[in-house]
């Protein structure tokens, strides 16, 4: 089995403001029209980025200073609404390697474990500052230590959270569940053994 | 100490505990769909396990955009139908049997109290409304459900909503869901299942539980969960007569699926609905809310009624009793989507959809496609759409527009006048 473990992130960041962006306004729905998540990373963000007449908008990721940049920082609530995996694909397709937020939805973090990338949450005063520093200072690299946790800009360190589990699975190279959870049949079969309704199952 | 709902169906179904407080627990159903099922067959497919963990716990359905409108709909639409072929997947809704899923599934008796269900779509959480555990998940964790027959999850944490008093007319289980979205947030009950309790909700149809627990994703939660009593043995009773003798027994069986008296609960919310008025939201938020009578001239250009939330019978016969023998605005589009088939051609046996014709109604198959903006009525930038649907995000239903939802009742009203109106407004 392979196991990417993944303890340090570094890159420069590019901060997306605003709480509650959901996955609508990171990937819309009519770009879901795919059998794969190639070629994600062009719809990015695309109807914040471009108006009606399809000429780009001053959102960041138009922005050539945040071209390169591989850490994301975002406010409140990031990644609520829809489950579509696509909006961490497109994301990551884009160049994100990490991210950085007030708080995360639910699914969409799990999207983000499931895919190896971190989400790690800071408060808001931290936030506001990172993306103040990394406003100011376009070409700084971050740092996200997964292990410590904590975010590392310059000569400044911030701390962060993130829940343990998610910790451990990008540590141990075990964020990739489909292969993770092969291992597990013997004990699949016996809780669905347990189960009376559970007819009918096969491996 | 006592046991919440939530955690009996998940102490029911563990596997594992792999770190912390993250439970694997064996699924019962694994719901799929033409959107984010055929990146996880592809998948599959190129990891050398085209398998599925037991063809008889998958059902699949083409919903979000049917019939195809393109070749690249065509496309995950023949991926999916190849797919359940090839597994050998019998309940699989095609064109002429297919509908939404959420309202789909739970018609064909799909869900059950205490079962654990997933999909790669937020609004599984209605299933809860059975007293399961439905919960929405993205692809990758959809492809390891549909491998292995597992998901894993925080060990869950509640929010209990007693739901007390009385609903005055013209006032819905969707004006009880927004006013709960309101007061607790977008993000009031992340990483947490939303248990909807109390009179109001005792009172409730399945129709409308379905409804309340739809929207528990737009507060942020895991899922919404109802506990089982005899409205759901009555609505399941066609499916599970062969395994009971009496429907006392299916209930006395179900009730093991309730929260006990000294559970343990994140939060308790008394939500008091006597003095509840017709809601809509205003801007880009769910959780951000009017009462219709302030809204003053509110003009639309679309009204759509369907969707997951509410494009069922009961959601058909609200809207109809406001349209009867009326005409919608010249300045209105109205759009009706029937959840489902069975929907339809109930409609139809009632005389419903003539209401909707004659009142100036299209009427579309069942489809998700407008709540999304993939088909069947996408706004144009700067058009405003009232809505029966679960999300006004911003451009949701087509880049620019605006989105008010509401219930099917004031929708109908809506349609009538051109701008936005609650239904006793209707002579």
């Amino acid at each position: 089995m392979k196991l990417l473990k993944k303890s340090i992130i570094t890159g420069t960041g590019i901060p997306v403001r605003g709480n509650d962006i959901d996955t609508d306004r990171i990937i819309p729905a009519r770009f879901m029209k795919v059998v794969t998540f190639d070629g994600l990373g062009a719809y990015a963000f695309y109807d914040a980025r471009f108006d009606e007449k399809g000429n780009p908008t001053d959102h960041p990721f138009n922005n050539p200073v945040y071209k390169n940049a591989e850490i994301l920082i975002v406010n409140k609530n990031f990644g609520c609404g829809s489950s579509r995996e696509h909006a961490p694909q497109s994301l990551a397709r884009w160049g994100i390697k990490g991210i950085i937020g007030e708080s995360f939805a639910e699914i969409f973090a799990g999207n983000c474990t499931a895919m190896g990338i971190p989400a790690v949450t800071t408060d808001e005063k931290s936030t506001a500052e990172l993306m103040d520093l990394v406003t100011n200072n376009p070409d700084l690299a971050l740092t996200i230590n997964i292990e410590i946790p904590e975010i590392r800009i310059g000569d400044k360190t911030f701390p962060c959270t993130i829940p343990p589990s998610k910790q451990a699975a990008l540590l141990n190279g075990t964020w990739d569940s489909t292969e993770i959870l092969l291992k597990n049949k013997e004990q699949i079969l016996k809780t669905a053994a347990r189960l009376p309704y559970m007819g009918g199952f096969s491996s | 100490m006592g046991k919440t709902i939530a955690e009996k169906i998940f102490d029911a179904h563990h596997v594992d505990t792999p770190s912390g407080d993250i439970h694997v627990i064996k699924l019962d159903a694994v719901f799929c769909h033409e959107i984010t099922t055929p990146v996880a067959i592809n998948d599959l497919v190129s990891r050398g396990k085209d398998r599925v963990f037991d063809a008889g716990k998958i059902k699949a359905v083409i919903d979000h955009v049917t019939p195809a409108k393109d070749s690249k709909t065509a496309e995950q639409g023949k991926l999916i139908r190849e797919w359940t072929r090839r597994q050998n997947i019998k309940d699989f809704f095609d064109i002429g049997r297919n509908g939404v899923c959420h309202a789909l599934f739970p018609e064909k008796g799909f869900v059950r109290p205490g079962y654990t269900v997933i999909m790669g779509d937020s609004h599984t959480c209605t299933h809860g409304a059975f007293g399961a555990f439905a919960a929405g998940v993205g692809t990758t964790d959809l492809e390891v459900g549909i491998l292995k027959g597992v998901c894993a999850f925080h060990y869950p944490q509640t929010i209990k909503i007693t739901v007390t008093g009385e609903l005055q007319k013209g006032v819905y289980a969707k004006d009880v869901i927004l006013s709960i979205i309101g007061k607790l947030g977008v993000n009031g009950a992340t990483n947490k299942v939303i248990e909807f309790t109390g009179p109001v909700v005792d009172r409730m149809n399945m129709e409308e539980r379905m409804t309340l627990c739809n929207m528990a994703v737009e507060a942020g939660g895991t899922s919404g969960i109802c506990y089982p009593d005899m409205i759901t043995v009555e609505y399941l009773w066609d499916f599970i007569k062969g395994d009971y003798p009496s429907k006392e027994d299916a209930l006395k069986d179900f009730k093991k699926w309730q929260s006990d008296s000294d559970a343990v609960y994140d939060e308790e919310i008394t939500h008091d609905v006597s003095g509840l008025k017709p809601l809509t939201t205003v801007g880009y938020k769910p959780d951000q809310l009017k009462s219709i009578e302030d809204m003053g001239n509110t003009k639309v250009d679309q009204v759509y009624i369907g969707s997951c939330t509410n494009g069922r019978i009961e959601d058909l016969r609200a809207a109809a009793e406001v349209l009867k023998g009326k005409k919608i605005s010249d300045d209105v589009r109205g759009v009706l989507s029937p959840a489902t088939p069975g929907v339809y051609k109930q409609a139809l046996k009632e005389g419903l959809i003539d209401i909707f014709m004659e009142a100036g109604f299209c009427v579309t198959n069942p489809t998700c496609g407008a709540c999304l903006g993939m088909s069947n009525g996408v706004l144009a930038s700067g058009e405003v759409c009232a809505s029966t649907t679960n999300r006004n995000f911003n451009g949701r239903m087509g880049k620019g527009g605006m989105i008010h939802l509401m219930s099917p009742a004031c929708a109908a009203a809506t349609a009538l006048t051109g701008y936005i109106t609650s239904e006793d407004k209707i002579q």
